[in-house]
């Protein structure tokens, strides 16, 4: 039977442990702790030091845009004319504002408005039934966007925070280069959260993002 | 066989080939941080895995099957090209089981959120959305998967000996990373439509489309360079070709996810990951010719004393130490090609049972020689 293969030594323990295994294993506890302690925390500290400005305008997806409010910060996703790599038309955008977030998801969706928003709401069923959390929801109610667009949205509250999930259906939309010219119903939905008092506060800008979504001509 | 060639016993004792890998080494650091980063990164997937099995257990499962042929698929193939001192099962599942929890649980999920998210607050969210991922996974994933690496050569210092070893380890721990990463994206491919398991498949298409030049390659280049870097008994460290390698691998990981900022929107977008790929594969085939002869040279000492007893021909000790169009060109030359085959397999379990003996003359030594025997005759 061959032999198996430790490095323990006697001789060169220290504690119970050969002192030829510490400085490797160390280096590898220092790397963990940056990544997963250190990096996060820096983060958590780090502010936001390219706000969005007048003018710049937000792809949320091939062919489907959004007007971020000035001030706002652009967490991810891609602002029109800033970006090389092209946007799929399954994508996301997340826009922040302090403690208030505005998430939104756009991925090809053949059905209404109304259709979307209960699958969501299937999805963050199952979500919070998982986390062992609940949100009361509000009855749901039509919004419309400046281009004319009709969704349907529903508010929630939670335990820690607050907000309101809309869904809008774009009926055409412009693929990316490769099948340019083609059409496909695109699902949208936006999901704004927050404590109550900062999304009082910002009503007016989420209001105004949210109707600014449009197709391009 | 009465005398111990000295070459035979060297073989042995430089590769460590024939040795058992044994995790628990309560006395080895390596064994605590080990296990103890592969629990909290269990910790970490398990509360995804359990979202994801929650709300969209189609893509979940759909990934899980998928990806899991996939792992058998490359994992079979990573032990196929690992033909001279093979690195033992249970050290390249302890890699594997390192890159698919340790690495993405305990390192590369927060680590990889944290560096993204500094980008775009320091640089704006476009820059992040071009550049971000290909200037923080090459980092934070090699770095993680490389840990792993360490913390097994640690482990198993006698069985990873040359920087070939590193490149198979490497290899497996890549594999494990790739694996769990695939499946996450899989459902998360559905979480971003809506819970469409459709997205899901089109996810796992994709990915199992560019799983060539992906983590297993990345990271076998990596091995392999830390290897060189810190040096073996046998094989002197070379600290520049080990840090150039990789840093090589970052590289590639990192022009591999820059590829659709660097092509953009254009017709031709397809050029540039097709360019890296064959980057990568051309980096990748050079490490593996680069770090294979010492693995063939013990092969051939190993087994040099057999062509003396008259078990092995000259010929079939070419082909067993040398490359693998040496070996297909033999096996082509040979009257009774499948015949020649077995002995070759029956040759090679031989050197394996030798190895495993640690040389000695064992009955188990013995009918494996008698084996190659019978195959010759049949």
């Amino acid at each position: 039977m061959a032999p198996t293969t430790t490095v323990t030594s006697r001789g060169r323990r220290s504690a119970g442990i050969d002192r030829r295994t510490v400085k490797p294993a160390l280096l590898v506890v220092a790397l963990a702790v940056l990544m997963s302690v250190v990096l996060p925390s820096i983060d958590r500290d780090t502010p936001y030091r390219d706000t969005l400005h007048d003018g710049d305008v937000a792809e949320i997806a091939g062919g489907i845009t959004l007007v971020p409010t000035a001030g706002w910060d652009l967490a991810g996703g891609a602002l029109v004319g800033h970006t090389r790599s092209p946007v799929a038309s399954t994508a996301t955008t997340q826009l922040v504002d302090g403690s208030v977030d505005l998430a939104v998801r756009a991925a090809p969706f053949a059905g209404t408005p109304s259709a979307l928003l209960s699958r969501v709401d299937a999805i963050n069923a199952d979500l919070e039934h998982a986390r062992g959390r609940a949100a009361a929801t509000s009855d749901r109610y039509a919004v419309t966007t400046r281009q004319g667009v009709v969704g349907v949205a529903q508010d929630f509250v939670g335990v820690d925070e607050q907000g309101s999930i809309v869904a809008f259906v774009f009926p055409t939309r412009t693929q990316s280069t490769a099948s340019r010219g083609q059409s496909t119903p695109e699902g949208v939905e936006i999901v704004v959260s927050g404590p109550k008092g900062p999304i009082s506060r910002r009503r007016d800008d989420i209001v105004a993002m949210i109707r600014s979504i449009r197709t391009a001509p | 066989v009465s005398t111990f060639p000295e070459h035979r016993r060297r073989a042995i004792e430089q590769s460590g080939w024939g040795k058992e890998f044994r995790l628990l080494q309560p006395h080895n650091l390596a064994f605590w941080v080990y296990c103890a980063l592969v629990m909290a990164g269990a910790v970490v997937l398990s509360g995804q895995i359990s979202i994801a099995a929650a709300a969209y257990s189609g893509a979940l499962i759909s990934g899980m099957i998928a990806f899991g042929l996939l792992a058998v698929a490359y994992g079979w193939f990573i032990h196929y090209e690992d033909r001279y001192t093979t690195v033992p099962g249970k050290l390249a599942a302890a890699g594997f089981l390192w890159g698919a929890v340790a690495a993405i649980g305990a390192f590369a999920l927060l680590g990889n959120d944290a560096v993204m998210s500094l980008y775009a607050k320091t640089f704006g969210g476009s820059f992040a959305f071009d550049w971000g991922a290909a200037l923080t996974a090459p980092i934070d994933e090699e770095l993680a998967k490389g840990a792993g690496i360490l913390l097994l050569a640690t482990l198993a210092p006698q069985l990873i000996r040359s920087p070939f070893d590193g490149l198979i380890l490497g290899a497996f721990v890549g594999l494990g990373f790739q694996i769990s990463e695939d499946i996450s994206y899989a459902f998360i491919g559905a979480a971003n439509a809506f819970g469409d398991v459709g997205a899901a498949w089109a996810t796992i298409t994709v990915r199992t489309l560019s799983s060539i030049p992906s983590h297993w390659m990345y990271s076998g280049v990596f091995g392999a360079g830390l290897i060189w870097f810190i040096g073996r008994p046998d094989v002197p460290a070379r600290k520049g070709l080990g840090a150039g390698l990789m840093l090589t691998a970052m590289l590639m990981h990192g022009l591999w996810d820059a590829s659709a900022a660097v092509a953009g929107d254009s017709v031709i977008s397809w050029l540039v990951p097709t360019i890296v790929a064959a980057a990568l594969i051309a980096v990748f085939v050079w490490v593996y010719r680069n770090t294979v002869p010492i693995e063939r040279e013990w092969m051939r000492e190993l087994m040099a004393p057999e062509v003396t007893l008259g078990v092995v021909t000259p010929a079939e000790l070419d082909a067993l130490a040398g490359s693998r169009s040496t070996l297909r060109s033999y096996i082509r030359t040979q009257p009774n090609r499948r015949t020649a085959k077995h002995v070759l397999d029956a040759v090679t379990e031989l050197a394996h049972q030798i190895a495993r003996d640690d040389g000695a003359e064992t009955a188990a030594t013995q009918q494996a020689r008698a084996a190659v025997a019978r195959t010759r005759d049949t």
